[in-house]
Parts: structure tokens; C-alpha cells; sequence
């Protein structure tokens, strides 16, 4: 029981944060129409420079300054960048986050190497606060998970309870129109990108002290949250909060309860034979799965509910 | 003249559709616009905010606007109320409303509380969300969110269309009483009853140019003009 609660407090903070990604790319969706590919490349830009910032002012500095910077790189990229290529359609914006991807993933091996760079909560983050079943449960967890739940609760104030959020709301849907009212919409735009990037920057600091700062952390992401924004709907801020828990929650489980398929087929009262033909498949573990498990869920949403969880139109 | 338009062109990628559309606004006029479908009346209101490629001198005021993006047209003081009635379907009729004030408008200008006083059915609903309104009633909502900005020219652009006739008499109400409150009127309008009844000048369009320009009388004489450009 205890085990069950650690490991329910480990998949939410990694929900969480996977949600400060998911968020950024449903709202830069519901502004441009495509995904941005080069998302999780601002995520890894947020673990760099929050990493590189880090060494001069210590942890906490990097924590506030790498998001802005990074959110301030998104703007210019949306205004210098994407609003260029907006204009050749859907296609061509595609393609340039895709390109925006490969050219931040260079830049960064340029700059800080091709290995992982020594990038970690400091000491007093990383004392255990508690310890369960003798696994420690580090401070920084409860600081991740206490970091993504303010951010995500100030974007929906902003959205829902101020007049800029309503502008926000009505430009994403009715660009035109809102621009009728006297609304800049190309400067919301802007900050919508802005804001997005930095909730990702937000994300790497976080996620590259947690786990691991490498050129690499962005490849890896990058997938998973796209499975995410697919199975919570294409554009549901909601459904993209749902499916962020539900990907953290399956895979930090998955992980932690380490049994082999044989064993778990067992337990729901089958028989396999673990030396019969399908030996190597009923030893395979879960927490060997459990990279796969988003995917998995994401060709099962695909389908039988083909719009995700609160998605407004089928893909 | 509040508006002068001179030599307008516009295009939808190639497709070249207006072809030298001239004419003026002036002050405190209704000037409806008439003609069959397809001839261009929804592009010149476009053209107008800003929001299709084109060519030709618009000039607001005395003011060239014919290189400004659109929300800084309409911060300038031209109101537009497109044809496919855009209300913001999720948030509420009060949110709709709050969208259309800015921050620029005059004190004795258009309220929210104007809006609930003259549409009480609008005060009624005020906390749903705008989709759910009948169609007519988000034409009304739509013209109420864009004289929140107290514009000094609006461009409404065929608000009776598919509406019952008790509608229709309620928006050419409210158009009458915008014009009387000095806010001048480029109504785009399918039903003649409706545009000569109201309308102090008439322009008929044919294919991407302007016809025929002139009083409702004038058009009422000109049996021609109405069997060739408007009548099907
Ligand atoms: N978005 C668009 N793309 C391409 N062609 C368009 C578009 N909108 C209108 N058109 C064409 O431009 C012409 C004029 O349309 P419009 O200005 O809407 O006419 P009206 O409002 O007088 O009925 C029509 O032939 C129409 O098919
Ligand atoms: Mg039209």
C-alpha cells in the first residue's frame, strides 16, 4: 500500500510535467492548426541553459531565468520565423519545425557535447523528505509536482478569468474576428508561442535536474507528448491534463511493479507455459514494456475513440 | 466623407474579383449595398478590415488605411460585423460583449447595458454560452459586440439573412438607431424592402464593380438597373 502511494505521488510529478510540455504544444495547435515538432527541443533548451545558468547564480536562478529565456527564443521563432512561413500553409510550417528541431539539437551538441552534462536538484532538494519500503522519496518531487500544478492553475486563471485570456480563447478559434474587435492578433500569437516555450524551457529545467541533460532528451520526449496531445484531443487543454496523468501515472506503475507478463497472466488465473514455445514472450517484463505502453495506448485510442478523450473532431 | 474609396482591387489567389471599385461614406449615412450573390459585396467589406489581398487607396477619415493590418483598422474606429455572424460559440453572451469594448471608446458610447436594455433576451442569457442563441439572436449579439467599440463607421454585412420577419424588423431597428446615434452605415443587404426602406444611399454592384449609385428613389425609377443587377 505504501509502495502503491509512492509510486502515485512519483507518476503524478511526472504526469505533471509532462503536462507543462503537452499544454504548450495543445495551444500552439489550436493557433497554427499543426503540431510543433520542435517542442520538445524547447524543453531541452530550458534543461541546458537552466544547467548553464545554474553555474553562475546556483539552481533556483536557472529555475526563473531559463524558462524566460527560453520563452523569449519562442517569440522571436514565432515572429521572425513561423509567421513567414505561415503563409505557404500547413506543409511548410511542418517542415520548419521539424528543421527547428534538427538545428537546435545541433546547436546544443555544439555548444555543451554530445555527452550528458552534470546537471542535478541541488543538496537541499535531493534530501529524502520520507522513504517508503526503502525507496527515499527526494524533495525535488514534491517541488516538480508543486512547480507544474501553479503553472498549469496561473494559465487557467489567465485564460478563464481575465479579458486577455478571452482574447486569447477567441483568437485561437476566430483569428479573423478578433482582429475585427481591435485585437492584435498576430502579437497574441506571439505571446501564445512565448508562453508555450517557456512553460517547455519550465519543463527541462526540471526534467533535465531530475533526470538526465543530454542532447538526446529531446528525441525521446518529443514522441510521448505527441502521444499525449493525440489521446487527450487536438487542442483540449483538458483532455491534454487528463492524458498527461494518465501516460505519467501508466508508466511510472508499469516501472515500478516489476513483473513478467507470465507472472501477470498468472495472477488474472491463465496458465502459460513458461517453458513452452512462448517462453521468451511470457518473460518479458513490464517495465521493459513500459516505453511502449504510451504508444500502445495511442494506437488503442486511435481506434476507438479516433478524437481522443475530449477532442472536438475525429483526426 | 468619412470614407473614400478609390480604384479598389482585391483577389482570392489568383482569382481577380474586384475590378476598380470606387465610392464614398458619408458621415451619418446609411449606404446599402445591393447586388445578386458572387459579385463581390462580402470582398469589398473584406477589403475594407484589411482582409484580403488587394490594391487601391482607402482613405478613413482623411487618414490613408489601405496598408494597416486589421485590428488597427478597427481601432481607428471601422466596426465590421461579417457575414457568417461569428459569435465566440464558447464563451458567454457578457464575455462576447466584453470582447467588442476597447479600450479607446468614448464615455457616452455603446454599454453592455445598452445591449441588455434594448435586447432583453440577450440580458436573459446572459451567462451562456453564445453557440446556444438562436440565430437571430447572435446576429443581434454580433452587432451589439462590435458597437462595444464605438465605431464611427460599421460594415454589416447581410445581418437578415435567413432570419424570421420578426427578427428581421428587430435588426433593421437597431440599424436605425445606430445611424441615429452618428455612427455611419455601409449595410451589405439581399432584401430590397428592407434596404430601401431604410437606407439614405444605394450602390449596386455587378460583377466586382459598382453599377449604379444613387437614392432609393433614384433606383426605385430605374426598372433596368433592378431587372439586370438585382432581381433573379
Ligand atoms: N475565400 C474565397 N476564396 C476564393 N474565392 C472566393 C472566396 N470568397 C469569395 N470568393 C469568390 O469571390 C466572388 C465574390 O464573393 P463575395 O464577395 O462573397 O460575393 P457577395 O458577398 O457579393 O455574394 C465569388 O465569385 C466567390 O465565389
Ligand atoms: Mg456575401
Amino acid at each position: 500500500m505504501a509502495l502503491f502511494l509512492l509510486f502515485l505521488a512519483n507518476g503524478l510529478a511526472y504526469g505533471l510535467t509532462l503536462f507543462l510540455l503537452s499544454s504548450g504544444v495543445t495551444l500552439i495547435f489550436s493557433m497554427m492548426g499543426v503540431l510543433n515538432f520542435a517542442h520538445a527541443s524547447f524543453y531541452m533548451l530550458g534543461a541546458y541553459l537552466g544547467f548553464q545558468i545554474s553555474q553562475v547564480t546556483g539552481f533556483w536562478g536557472g529555475l526563473v531565468l531559463a524558462p524566460l529565456m527560453v520563452g523569449v527564443i519562442g517569440g522571436a521563432v514565432e515572429r521572425y520565423g513561423l509567421r513567414r512561413v505561415h503563409a505557404h500553409g500547413h506543409v511548410a510550417e511542418l517542415l520548419y519545425t521539424f528543421g527547428l528541431a534538427f538545428l537546435i539539437e545541433e546547436i546544443v551538441q555544439l555548444i555543451w557535447g554530445r555527452s550528458a552534462v552534470n546537471y542535478v536538484f541541488p543538496d537541499l532538494l535531493r534530501t529524502p523528505i520520507f522513504a517508503i519500503a526503502g525507496l527515499d522519496y527526494p524533495a525535488f518531487r514534491v517541488v516538480m509536482a508543486a512547480i507544474s500544478v501553479m503553472a498549469f492553475l496561473m494559465l487557467l486563471l489567465l485564460l478563464l478569468r481575465t479579458r486577455v485570456g478571452l482574447v486569447v480563447q477567441s483568437a485561437l478559434t476566430h483569428a479573423r474576428m478578433t482582429a475585427m474587435l481591435g485585437h492584435n492578433v498576430p502579437m497574441v500569437f506571439m505571446s501564445v508561442f512565448a508562453v508555450g516555450s517557456g512553460l517547455a524551457g519550465l519543463a527541462g529545467v526540471l526534467g533535465g535536474a531530475a533526470l538526465v541533460t543530454e542532447p538526446m532528451m529531446a528525441q525521446q520526449l518529443g514522441p510521448i507528448v505527441f502521444v499525449i496531445v493525440v489521446i487527450g484531443g487536438l487542442g483540449s487543454l483538458f483532455g491534454a491534463f487528463v492524458a498527461s496523468l494518465a501516460v505519467g501515472l501508466l508508466q511510472t506503475f508499469a516501472v515500478g511493479f516489476d513483473r513478467s507478463l507470465g507472472q501477470l497472466a498468472s495472477s488474472v488465473g491463465l496458465a502459460p507455459d513458461a517453458s513452452g514455445n512462448f517462453a521468451e514472450l511470457w518473460s518479458i517484463s513490464l517495465s521493459q514494456i513500459a516505453p511502449l505502453l504510451p504508444y500502445m495506448l495511442l494506437i488503442l485510442m486511435l481506434v476507438v475513440r479516433p478524437r481522443g478523450i475530449a477532442g472536438k473532431r475525429d483526426l | 466623407m468619412i470614407l473614400e474609396v478609390k480604384d479598389l482591387n482585391a483577389w482570392y489567389g489568383k482569382s481577380h474579383i474586384l475590378r476598380g471599385v470606387s465610392f464614398n461614406v458619408k458621415p451619418g449615412e446609411i449606404l446599402a449595398m445591393l447586388g445578386r450573390n458572387g459579385v463581390g459585396r462580402s470582398t469589398t467589406v473584406k477589403a475594407l478590415m484589411g482582409d484580403v489581398e488587394k490594391t487601391g487607396e482607402i482613405t478613413f477619415e482623411g487618414n490613408r488605411i489601405d496598408n494597416l493590418p486589421t485590428h488597427e483598422i478597427a481601432r481607428l474606429g471601422i466596426g465590421c460585423v461579417p457575414e457568417d455572424r461569428q459569435v465566440f460559440p464558447t464563451l458567454t453572451v457578457h464575455q462576447n460583449l466584453i470582447m467588442g469594448l476597447q479600450s479607446q471608446g468614448r464615455d457616452d458610447g455603446w454599454t453592455p447595458d445598452d445591449a441588455f436594455q434594448l435586447f432583453p433576451r440577450l440580458a436573459e442569457r446572459a451567462g451562456t454560452e453564445a453557440g446556444s442563441l438562436s440565430g437571430g439572436e447572435q446576429q443581434l449579439l454580433t452587432m451589439m459586440r462590435t458597437l462595444m467599440g464605438n465605431p464611427k463607421l460599421i460594415l454589416i454585412d447581410e445581418p437578415t439573412e435567413g432570419l424570421a420577419p420578426r427578427m428581421v424588423a428587430q435588426v433593421k431597428d437597431l440599424i436605425l438607431e445606430i445611424a441615429r446615434r452618428g455612427t455611419s452605415v455601409v449595410l451589405v443587404e439581399q432584401k430590397l424592402t428592407v434596404a430601401l426602406k431604410i437606407a439614405n444611399r444605394v450602390l449596386v454592384m455587378g460583377h466586382g464593380s459598382i453599377v449604379f449609385e444613387g437614392t432609393p428613389a433614384d433606383l426605385a425609377a430605374r426598372e433596368d438597373v433592378r431587372r439586370d443587377y438585382i432581381e433573379v
